[in-house]
């Protein structure tokens, strides 16, 4: 089991990471908070060493979104998001935020993990593949079907 | 769209009051971040219950192999059955060559000990026996007196064997006593009975008799030793030259029972020149006159001294000697 200053440190520097994670499947915050206890858990129990940051990072990334599906399947929740469950977002954020977020949030869940890997935190197509077990086209084919629906949502004008 | 989707995922972050519940949720899950020591013991577990099932294995084994009662049949065939906790048969042993081939005949082994008893009664060797009128007594040995008193009542009401040849034999090491001496618990109980009255006589001396050939030799040692102090010296020794209990040892050997309940009598005064038994063939004939309120065993009970009548009865004699 790790200690309480490896926890610690690891809660700030992937506390955000998990957060998102959680925003783009779960639809309200006491799911967000009941999975981002859980995955932090989960890595204070893990006892094996990760190689390396970019390793320990990946591990969590599995485990959130895991620990989200399991959520999803055993609630039999609806896969949709409405527009108030956006409520829960911080209200800091502008509108062009806003407006990207509710369009992220209404694509089907299968696109949001390759579009939250890619996009956001810089994986390629081959590692986003490793990640979700998926094939490397597979996901290719995600990324492309989920920039058209954000290019219709949020205007032609994107350039990915 | 790259860039709108970094920034507008940028500003989610973890509240603080998040990330310190979850510290929190983790400290108290890990039992203060020390649950490797519960789960080390948790891992022990399959181990403990092992050892546990082990354990109840073993005892519940030694428990079925221990004895903790004992069933002598004696007849002509000396036989005993141990019995464990659980009133079953865990084994039988012959004391005499009869009894070695029923119990190698018949196996009786894991029965109810009642079942068992009624088994071995209707086996040739014992049943052949029986008609023959030979006295059958068994002998409960068991250290608890109600569980003795219970085994009686359950073998009696199976078997039809009237209680009065029933014997209790005290505990449980009376049963190893009797196996040192080479003898099945009845035949101790009666050797023991017999060495009550002439010291002398031996386990040896009893082992390849039958019980009526020892319920005769107890009923002339008594009467000798009533003569020792009742008659004069030389009767008692036209006595000993005629007991020659070991000359046949078969069913056929007549009825000694009423020996030891007749002979009450004979303390009391009036008995001693009235008997003339053992006729070569072992048989008695209890022609004795008398009230014997009291067998030579100081708690024989009333009503077995048959006056003279020549047949005392082997159930009527097992009660004269019974219940020590």
């Amino acid at each position: 089991m790790r200690s309480e200053q490896e926890v610690e440190a690891a809660i700030r520097r992937y506390a955000d990471m998990v957060r998102r994670i959680c925003m783009l499947h779960l639809k309200n915050t006491s799911d967000t908070e009941d999975i981002f206890q859980e995955v932090f858990l989960k890595y204070a129990l893990h006892c094996p060493a990760f190689q390396t940051k970019e390793h320990e990072k990946a591990w969590l990334i599995r485990v959130t979104i895991n620990q989200c599906k399991d959520l999803l399947k055993s609630m039999y929740r609806s896969r949709t998001v409405s527009m108030e469950e956006l409520g829960c977002l911080p209200d800091r954020q502008s509108d062009d935020a806003r407006e990207v977020l509710e369009a992220l949030l209404s694509l089907p869940p299968k696109y949001k993990d390759a579009v939250y890997l890619h996009y956001y935190e810089g994986y390629s197509a081959v590692e986003v593949g490793r990640m979700l077990h998926k094939n490397t086209n597979t996901v290719y084919t995600l990324l492309a079907r989920a920039k058209k629906r954000l290019q219709a949502q949020l205007g032609g004008d994107a350039d990915v | 769209m790259y860039e709108k989707i970094k920034s507008a995922l940028d500003q989610i972050h973890a509240e603080d009051t998040l990330q310190e519940n979850t510290l929190r949720y983790v400290f108290e899950k890990t039992n203060g971040y020390r649950r490797g020591k519960s789960r080390f013991y948790r891992s022990l577990a399959p181990i403990a219950a092992c050892l546990l099932a082990a354990a109840f294995g073993v005892g519940g084994y030694l428990s079925y192999v221990t004895p903790v009662a004992a069933i002598s049949l004696d007849i002509n065939p000396s036989i005993e059955l141990e019995m464990n906790i659980y009133d079953r048969v865990i084994s039988s042993k012959g004391y005499n060559d009869q009894g070695v081939a029923l119990a190698e005949e018949l196996n009786v082994r894991h029965m109810n000990y009642s079942d068992a008893v009624q088994a071995l009664l209707e086996s040739d060797a014992i049943s052949d026996c029986l008609k023959t009128g030979e006295p059958l007594e068994v002998t409960v040995t068991s250290d608890s007196e109600q569980k003795s008193q219970a085994m009686q009542d359950r073998i009696s009401d199976q078997t039809e064997i009237p209680l009065e040849q029933f014997h209790c034999s005290g505990h449980h090491e009376q049963i190893d006593q009797a196996h040192a001496a080479g003898l099945s618990t009845g035949r101790y109980r009666a050797l023991l009975e017999l060495q009550a009255v002439d010291p002398e006589i031996t386990a040896q001396d009893v082992q390849g008799l039958t019980m009526a050939q020892i319920r005769a030799l107890l009923e002339n040692a008594s009467q000798e030793d009533l003569q020792h102090h009742d008659a004069p010296a030389g009767d008692v020794g036209d006595q000993q030259d005629e007991t020659d209990p070991k000359a046949e040892p078969t069913c056929a050997v007549g009825r000694g029972h009423g020996g030891s309940a007749g002979e009450g009598a004979g303390h009391h005064g009036d008995g001693s020149s009235q008997t003339s038994n053992h006729d070569g063939g072992g048989q008695t004939d209890d022609n004795r006159s008398g009230s014997g309120q009291t067998g030579h065993h100081g708690q024989g009970q009333a009503g077995h001294n048959d006056g003279g009548s020549g047949n005392p009865g082997h159930k009527g004699g097992g009660s004269g000697h019974g219940h020590g």
